[in-house]
C-alpha cells in the first residue's frame, strides 16, 4: 500500500499543548504516513519539524476575515501535495478545513483538544461531513449528547514512555515544577502566590516555571515584588524537557480549565507525583491518592497544603510517582495512541491499513535529531 | 437562523404558468451594493426563475425597495447583513438556512453572494451557479473551479476567460433584462428623434465612474454651448450637484425604459458594467451610444452600431460624444447583436434546471463523497 499523505492544518502555532501533541504525532509518524504541516506562523516547534525533513508551509488558517483566503489555501496545498486527509487542529481550522472539504472533496478529519466543543465545532460537525478525534471523555459525551456520535472517536492524549522516563532520585533539596504556558488560563500566577506562602516555611524548597507566554513579565514583577527570587525561577521555554522533569521532585497543575494536558501526562511517565486542579480531563489522568492528589481551582491554600504534604512526604512521592508510571503505561502510551490515530486517518481516507505496517516507527525519533 | 431578517412575501402578485415538473426549491443570494442597475438586473433574472422554481432570496447589500419587488414577485426575502467580507458565521447562517428549506440549488449575484454560496452549497453538497452582474472577477473564477460550480457567463470573452481559469462549468447566458420587461412591443423600440440630449444614466457610485461624464460634458459644453446634458442618478440617496452648470441632474429610484426618451445619445462610462440593462435597452431603441471597449460591451454590440472609447480615457471620451452628436444616423437592428448568442444559449430557467440535474445524477457531487 502506498503511503498516506496527510496535510496537518493547525489553527494556531505557539508552543502549546496543541502544538505538542501535533509535534508527538509527527515524531512518530508511522512509516506509512507521510504528513505535510500548515500552520500560521514559525515557532521552535516549526524549527524543529522542517529540520527533520517535514515539510512546513505557513499561511493564514481562519474562520474570519481570511475564511475563504483559508479555504482556498488549504484546498490548494491539499491538491498540490497529493493529500489524502486533511487533518486539523483548534475550532478555527475545523471550520476552515472544514469547508475546505467540503469545496475540494478531500475527507477531513477534525480533532478536538479542549475538555468541550466550541460552538464553532459543533456547528462544522453539523454542516460538514468531517469524523472528528476527540482527546477528552467530556467532549465526547457532548459530542454524542448532540448526535455526532457516530462521527465521533475518543483518542486520548498521550506520552512517550521511552523518551519520559522516572530518574534515580536521591533526596536532598526538593523542586516543585510548574509546566504550561504561561497564560491566564494556566493559573501561573496562582502557582506562584502558593509557592510563595510555601517559601516561608520551606527554605530549601525551590519552585520552578517552565514555559512563555503573556503573563512572563507580569510573573516576573510578582517574584520581584515578593522577593522570592532566591527559590523561584522563571525558567522560559526549555526544548529538553525529559531533562526538565528530571530536576523537579514535585509538578502543580493550577489549570482553571484543561482538556488532557500532556504536561501532567509527561510528569506521570517521569514518575513524578501531581498536585493538579480537578478540571476537565485532568479528572481522568490523575487518581486522587493514588498517583496525586487533586484540589479545587484557583485556591491557593489547597494548593500549597497538598505541595507542602508532599514535600513532608518523600516515600509518598515515591509511591505515587510509581503509580503514575504504571498508570500512563497501561493506559495513555505513545505507540498506542499512533496506532489508533493512524486507523482513524485511514479509515477517513476510506483505505484499509494493512495488519504488518501497524508497528510504530521511530527509525528518526526528532528529539534524537535535534540532540534533545 | 440568527441573524438572517425574514422580510416577508405577499405571494399573490404572481400567477405561476402551468408547468409540467413542481417548482424547484432554490436559494438565491443576491449582493447588489444598493445599485439600481444591478438590482434591475438581479430582479430581471430572479423574476425570469420565479416561473419555475420557488424561491427563497438571501440578500446582503440590497435597498428596501428591492426587497420589496422580490416579495412582490412571490419569493421570500430574508437579509444576510451587510458585512464585506464572508466568514464562517455568514457561510454557516446561509447554509442552516438553505438546508431547513431543502434547497436543491444556491444561485448567486454578487461577489459577496458568490463566496458565501459556494461554500454554503459545498457544505450542503447542493450544486451552487455564479452569475456575475459584469465579466467574471478574478476571484468569481477562482470560486468557481476550485468548487466545480457552474459559472454563467455573458459573452464569448468571458468565457475565453472561464475556459483559460479551467472553470470546467460555464454556460453562456443570454442577459435577462430586455426579454423580462414586461408589458412592452417591439414597436415601442423606436429611435427617438432627440439627438441632441447627451444622457448619462446608473447609481452615483465609482464603478460607474459619473465623473468621467461630468469632465466630458464640461469640456463639450465650453465649445457647444448650446448641447444639453442629463444625468439620471439612480439610488434612494440624492443626488449630489453636477460640478458643471451644463449638466442637468435628475434623480431615480431606479432605472425605467421610459427615462431614456429624454435622450438622443447614451453614454456609458462604468469601469466594469454594473449596470448592463440601460444601455441594452437604449441599444435596442436604436439610439446613439458611447460605450466602453472593455470586452463585455463590444461582446454585444459591434463596432459599427456605437461609437467605441478605451474605458476611463477622457481624450477619447470626449471625440466620441461628438462624433455620436455629429452623426445623426439611422437607428441600429440591436436586437440582433444582443440576441445573437441567444439563439444557442437555453433560457436562465432552463440552465439553472440543466444545473441540478447535472449535479444530482450519478457520479455528480450532489451524490458523491459522503464520508461514512
Amino acid at each position: 500500500m502506498s503511503q498516506l499523505r496527510v496535510l496537518e492544518v493547525l489553527g494556531n502555532s505557539v508552543t502549546g499543548g496543541m502544538e505538542r501533541y501535533v509535534g508527538n504525532l509527527l515524531e512518530n509518524c508511522p512509516a506509512d504516513v507521510a504528513p505535510t504541516v500548515l500552520l500560521p506562523f514559525a515557532s521552535r516547534l516549526t524549527e524543529r519539524w522542517i529540520a527533520c525533513g517535514i515539510p512546513v508551509h505557513f499561511g493564514a488558517v481562519d474562520d474570519g476575515r481570511d475564511f475563504i483566503p483559508s479555504i482556498e489555501r488549504i484546498g490548494e496545498l491539499a491538491r498540490r501535495t497529493n493529500a489524502d486527509v486533511i487533518h486539523s487542529h483548534l475550532a478555527n481550522a475545523n471550520a476552515a478545513c472544514t469547508a475546505a472539504s467540503a469545496v475540494f472533496g478531500i475527507p477531513a478529519l477534525v480533532t478536538i483538544h479542549g475538555r468541550e466543543l466550541t460552538q464553532r465545532d459543533a456547528e462544522a460537525l453539523a454542516l460538514g461531513g468531517a469524523r472528528a478525534v476527540v482527546v477528552c471523555d467530556e467532549a465526547l459525551a457532548q459530542a454524542n449528547e448532540l448526535g455526532f456520535g457516530a462521527r465521533v472517536r475518543w483518542i486520548p492524549n498521550a506520552v512517550d514512555t521511552r523518551r519520559f522516563v522516572p530518574r534515580e532520585r536521591t533526596g536532598g533539596a526538593v523542586t516543585v515544577g510548574f509546566v504550561g504556558r504561561l497564560a491566564p488560563e494556566k493559573g501561573p500566577q496562582i502557582f506562584l502566590s502558593a509557592a510563595a506562602c510555601l517559601t516561608r516555611h520551606y527554605r530549601n524548597v525551590t519552585f520552578r516555571l517552565v514555559g512563555d507566554g503573556p503573563l512572563r513579565h507580569a510573573l516576573a514583577s510578582q517574584i520581584q515584588a515578593g522577593q522570592l527570587g532566591a527559590q523561584v525561577r522563571l525558567e522560559g521555554a526549555i526544548d529538553d524537557m525529559p531533562a526538565a522533569y528530571a530536576s523537579f521532585d514535585i509538578v502543580v497543575s493550577t489549570s482553571l480549565s484543561e482538556g488532557t494536558p500532556l504536561a501532567i501526562l509527561e510528569a506521570m511517565s517521569c514518575g513524578l507525583p501531581v498536585v493538579a486542579t480537578f478540571v476537565g480531563g485532568v479528572r481522568e489522568l490523575v487518581c486522587q491518592g493514588v498517583t496525586g492528589a487533586l484540589v479545587p481551582p484557583a485556591s491557593i491554600e489547597a494548593i500549597a497544603e497538598a505541595v507542602a504534604d508532599l514535600i513532608e512526604a518523600p516515600s509518598r512521592r515515591v509511591e505515587w510517582g510509581l503509580a503514575g508510571r504504571r498508570r500512563v503505561e497501561r493506559l495513555y502510551s505513545q505507540d498506542a495512541h499512533v496506532a489508533a490515530m493512524r486507523d482513524e486517518l485511514h479509515r477517513v481516507a476510506r483505505r484499509v491499513p494493512s495488519s504488518n505496517t501497524s508497528t510504530v516507527s521511530h527509525a528518526t525519533p526528532l528529539h534524537l535529531a535535534t540532540g534533545s | 437562523m440568527s441573524s438572517a431578517e425574514m422580510l416577508g412575501t405577499s405571494g399573490t402578485s404572481t400567477e405561476r404558468p402551468p408547468a409540467r415538473e413542481p417548482p424547484l426549491p432554490i436559494a438565491a443570494v443576491v449582493d447588489t451594493e444598493c445599485d439600481p442597475g444591478q438590482e434591475a438586473l438581479a430582479l430581471s433574472r430572479l423574476s425570469a426563475l420565479a416561473a419555475g422554481c420557488d424561491i427563497e432570496a438571501f440578500t446582503i447589500d440590497a435597498s428596501r425597495a428591492f426587497e420589496s419587488r422580490l416579495a412582490k414577485e412571490g419569493m421570500v426575502v430574508r437579509r444576510l447583513g451587510r458585512q464585506l467580507h464572508a466568514d464562517w458565521a455568514s457561510v454557516r447562517d446561509l447554509a442552516a438556512a438553505s438546508r431547513r428549506s431543502q434547497h436543491r440549488a444556491i444561485y448567486c449575484m454578487g461577489p459577496r453572494a458568490h463566496a458565501r454560496g459556494v461554500v454554503a452549497a459545498r457544505l450542503l453538497r447542493v450544486p451552487a451557479a455564479l452569475h456575475p452582474y459584469a465579466m467574471p472577477s478574478f476571484r468569481d473564477l477562482s470560486l468557481a473551479r476550485m468548487s466545480g460550480s457552474t459559472l454563467f457567463v455573458a459573452t464569448d470573452a468571458a468565457l475565453g476567460h472561464a475556459r483559460l481559469a479551467r472553470c470546467d462549468a460555464v454556460v453562456v447566458q443570454t442577459p435577462m433584462g430586455l426579454e423580462s420587461t414586461p408589458g412592452r412591443q417591439a414597436s415601442e423600440r423606436k429611435a427617438l428623434q432627440r439627438p441632441g440630449c447627451v444622457g448619462w444614466i446608473g447609481a452615483w457610485r465609482e464603478p460607474n465612474n459619473p465623473a468621467l461624464f461630468e469632465r466630458a460634458a464640461e469640456a463639450l459644453g465650453r465649445e457647444r454651448r448650446d448641447l444639453p446634458f442629463l444625468m439620471i442618478v439612480l439610488g434612494t440617496s440624492p443626488p449630489r450637484a453636477s460640478s458643471t452648470s451644463a449638466i442637468t441632474v435628475i434623480a431615480a429610484e431606479e432605472f425605467a425604459p421610459a427615462q431614456l426618451a429624454e435622450m438622443g445619445v447614451l453614454v456609458h462610462t462604468g469601469f466594469d458594467d454594473g449596470c448592463p440593462v440601460a444601455w441594452m435597452e437604449a441599444h435596442l431603441r436604436g439610439m446613439s451610444l458611447v460605450l466602453p471597449a472593455d470586452g463585455f460591451v463590444d461582446g454585444f454590440v459591434r463596432a459599427s452600431e456605437a461609437h467605441f472609447y478605451s474605458p476611463g480615457y477622457l481624450n477619447e471620451l470626449i471625440p466620441a460624444i461628438a462624433a455620436a452628436v455629429d452623426s445623426g444616423r439611422q437607428p441600429t437592428p440591436g436586437a440582433r447583436a444582443l440576441c445573437a448568442s441567444g439563439d444557442s444559449s437555453p433560457s436562465l430557467l432552463t440552465a439553472v434546471a440543466q444545473v441540478v440535474s447535472r449535479e444530482n445524477r450519478p457520479g455528480g457531487f450532489g451524490n458523491g463523497g459522503e464520508q461514512s
